[in-house]
């Protein structure tokens, strides 16, 4: 039951990422990706990141998916802005490299010695709540809370770079 | 140890790195209240703070201290002291850079030393990043304020088109370098370096997550590091960025990526096999290609780009002859730790003093860019034409200099580490390299100015002029008197 | 217990991120691309929390907060550039982000 659910998620989320790739209409790209996104939360809830998905569904598909479609309809480059996509043989080289990549990939994970999965049914109930990320994440005595406070620092940066690229000149 | 003592002694470890960003938010506030025309002033902020933070990193050195501040996010050892050592140094001479830069151009936006400033503590913090997520966290601090000031020309399209190749690149490497931690996480069941390190020191087993894992974060740094084949963005973003981002971009991002590099690579030193290949494949491919690159180049900011990038390419002899040592409890540096550290020194005082002669040459809505535009140079601009020889003998590897001492440590460093093969072929890439820089030389000094003399507006120019300056009297100081350093570079001289 | 091997997680977080990998080097438009680079991010957090999964650790989930908010932080500066290249270029039809040249 949980394969067979895990299978049809899987595979719409492939099927979603194709599209998103193939498709000329960067809106569609798009939102073929906030699908994509969504799939992904639905993931997370069955590997007991309850907290993650709806981070996923909030920040990504939220906050970061509006700022592309804001930014795509502010410069105006929906369909009659489609971009005549290379021909040739690069896309023909970037799929064999890509599979090549992939080969190499799925060769390491499949001989990789996982070993059994060390979840409990317990941790499985508990692992990802908000209360277990965010005592972690606050907790001195964990290697988190410093990573946290230059997070900061990082999107202070982003902040002041936004506007430094976008404001009018001066 | 109790939690606010350990947060106390963890925040004394890391001053250097607190002191850039506040002076960072400082200048960043004091900026909005200074009136157009005193717009240097966030400069001269910025110059006072890096100097202090540069007096007490020199502090800490000569304390010889070791800790891990914040529960093992970070450590403090004479590894990140030095790469602060170095990275403070590049920040200094390319505030001061800027100051001149920014007058010359009519770019003078506060934001410039902000964001230059937040970088440089993305960079020391990758150097001091004992977690794989915390170096993850520094790349980004580092490169983030990078694409901003590589497109912070708005009006010019080379600095924009230099921007967004920058980023994408640089986002695409993000990507790699994320999925190899995730991958060492998957093998290892830690993303502690010093964890890692234990545990295969204990039992070295070689997974193929493990190698996947490596060879991802290889690629990942390769790409901020600028290693051949991943080197494509490296001569169009350092010809299209502002003069002076692209002296802080050379000297920075490479730093912090071969202190990364080195925490790394001596984490998995116990596993040595399943690295050392890929690290002397493209330690060879970024000597030869890089300075054969370089010599068919006409413009001056790429022929430095693709010296860089040989550079980068000697570093890596070093970091394939690497490994820490532990005595004692006390860490100390191998040969190839010291040689790497040495060699990025020199680096950082050739390459921006050689950006800094073009800054110096730099006028309203010009900047020097071809070989012909340094024609008879010497009889124009003395004082450039003369500090510049000096940096292209420098990184030819010419002695008295610091290029040459830093080429030979690694050549040592590679000797007895057995990287014969990786040595002799530095030893013929420098030969190769040699030939590059004599011409801009011989362009300077030998030939006949091209056209009538611009008349120039005389500026005032101290700010670059000093930062020249200090670079031409480290690369001969130090190419001289190597043991200048040894009270400086402890952990490196033991 | 655990219905889903974590390596049927691993092998869809790897199709998703060579997905992405591929369309890096395809696209022409740079949102699109920079687009392609979110899928790939997107990708390494499944990875994270299945391995977090895995060894039953919270570490995993950890990082994917730590990933979201650096893409946020990129994605701010990203479109910020774009934004700028647009204004200095009137399209954003960069032939030079040609990821393959050689």
């Amino acid at each position: 039951m949980q394969a067979a659910f895990f299978g049809v998620i899987a595979f719409l989320s492939i099927l979603s990422a194709i599209l998103m790739v193939m498709n000329r209409n960067p809106v569609r790209s798009a939102l073929f990706l906030v699908a994509n996104f969504a799939l992904l939360a639905v993931l997370y809830l069955t590997l007991a990141a309850q907290f993650i998905a709806a981070v996923e569904i909030i920040v990504y598909a939220g906050a970061i998916m509006v700022l592309f479609l804001f930014v795509l309809m502010l410069l105006s480059l929906g369909a009659s802005h489609a971009l005549r996509e290379r021909g040739g043989l690069q896309p023909l080289v970037a799929i064999i490299l890509g599979l090549i990549f992939l080969a190499s990939l799925s060769a390491a994970g499949a001989i990789g010695t996982l070993g059994p999965g060390q979840a409990t049914p317990q941790w499985v109930k508990n692992g990802g709540t908000v209360k277990a990320i965010g005592t972690a994440l606050f907790d001195p005595r964990l290697p988190w809370l410093f990573p946290f406070e230059v997070t900061s620092i990082l999107l202070l940066v982003a902040v002041v770079g936004a506007i430094v690229l976008a404001k009018r000149r001066v | 140890m109790n939690g606010a003592s350990h947060i106390a002694s963890s925040l004394s470890a890391i001053l250097p790195i607190l002191i850039l960003m506040g002076t960072a938010c400082v200048a960043l506030m004091g900026d909005v209240f200074i009136w157009k025309r005193q717009r240097a002033l966030t400069g001269i902020v910025a110059l006072i703070g890096s100097v202090w933070a540069l007096v007490v990193n020199l502090q800490q050195i000569l304390g010889y201290g070791s800790s891990e501040p914040f529960s093992g996010s970070l450590v403090y050892d004479s590894l990140s002291q030095t790469t602060s050592l170095v990275l403070l140094i590049a920040t200094v001479l390319s505030v001061l850079l800027a100051i001149t830069y920014l007058r010359n151009r009519g770019l003078e936006l506060g934001e410039y030393h902000v964001l230059l400033l937040f970088s440089a503590s993305g960079a020391m913090l990758m150097g001091a990043a004992n977690d794989l997520i915390m170096l993850f966290i520094g790349i980004e601090v580092l490169s983030v304020a990078l694409y901003v000031l590589a497109g912070i020309a708005r009006t010019e399209e080379r600095s924009e088109e230099a921007a967004i190749k920058y980023f994408l690149l640089g986002a695409f490497a993000s990507g790699f370098l994320l999925y190899g931690i995730a991958l060492v996480y998957g093998a290892t069941g830690t993303t502690n370096l010093q964890q890692i390190n234990h545990l295969f020191s204990a039992k070295a087993s070689i997974t193929p997550i493990l190698v996947a894992g490596i060879g991802l974060l290889i690629v990942g740094l390769g790409f901020k590091a600028a290693l051949v084949p991943f080197h494509q963005w490296t001569p169009d973003v350092y010809e299209g960025a502002p003069t002076s981002v692209t002296a802080f971009m050379a000297a920075a991002a490479k730093v912090g990526a071969f202190a990364a590099f080195l925490r790394i690579m001596n984490a998995f030193m116990p596993v040595q096999p399943a690295w050392i290949t890929a690290i002397q494949v493209l330690a060879i491919l970024t000597m030869v290609f890089g300075n054969l690159l370089a010599v068919v180049q006409d413009n001056v900011k790429r022929m430095l780009a693709y010296s860089s990038i040989a550079h980068a390419g000697y570093v890596l002899v070093a970091v394939a002859s690497t490994g820490m040592i532990y005595r004692h409890a006390v860490l100390y540096l191998s040969q190839g730790d010291r040689a790497a550290m040495f060699y990025l020194l020199a680096y950082v005082f050739m390459t921006v003093g050689a950006f800094g002669v073009l800054v110096l040459l730099s006028r309203s809505g010009k900047d020097y860019q071809t070989m012909n535009d340094l024609k008879g140079l010497a009889r124009t601009h003395p004082f450039a034409a003369y500090t510049m020889m000096f940096f292209m003998l420098s990184l030819g590897g010419i002695p008295p200099t610091m290029g040459f001492l830093g080429k030979w440590l690694i050549f040592n460093a590679a000797i007895s580490a057995h990287q014969v093969t990786l040595a002799i072929v530095m030893a013929l890439a420098s030969v190769v390299g040699i030939y590059y820089y004599l011409r801009v030389v011989w362009m300077m000094c030998f030939q006949e100015p091209e056209g009538a003399p611009a008349t120039e507006h005389p500026v005032n120019d101290w700010a670059a002029r000093w930062s020249v300056i200090v670079s031409l009297a480290g690369t001969l100081m130090f190419g001289v008197l190597p043991a200048l350093l040894s009270p400086i570079m402890t952990g490196l001289y033991h | 217990m655990l219905a889903v091997p974590t390596e049927y997680y691993l092998a869809l977080s790897a199709i998703l991120f060579t997905i992405g990998v591929i369309g890096v080097l395809i696209k022409r438009n740079p949102i699109v691309i920079f687009m392609c680079i979110e899928l790939m991010l997107n990708a390494v957090n499944l990875t994270f929390i299945a391995f977090g999964r895995h060894f039953a650790q919270i570490n995993g989930q950890m990082y994917v907060i730590f990933v979201m908010a650096v893409a946020a932080a990129e994605v701010t500066v990203g479109l910020g550039i774009i934004v700028a290249v647009f204004r200095t270029k009137d399209t954003i039809d960069v032939d030079e982000v040609n990821l393959l040249k050689f």
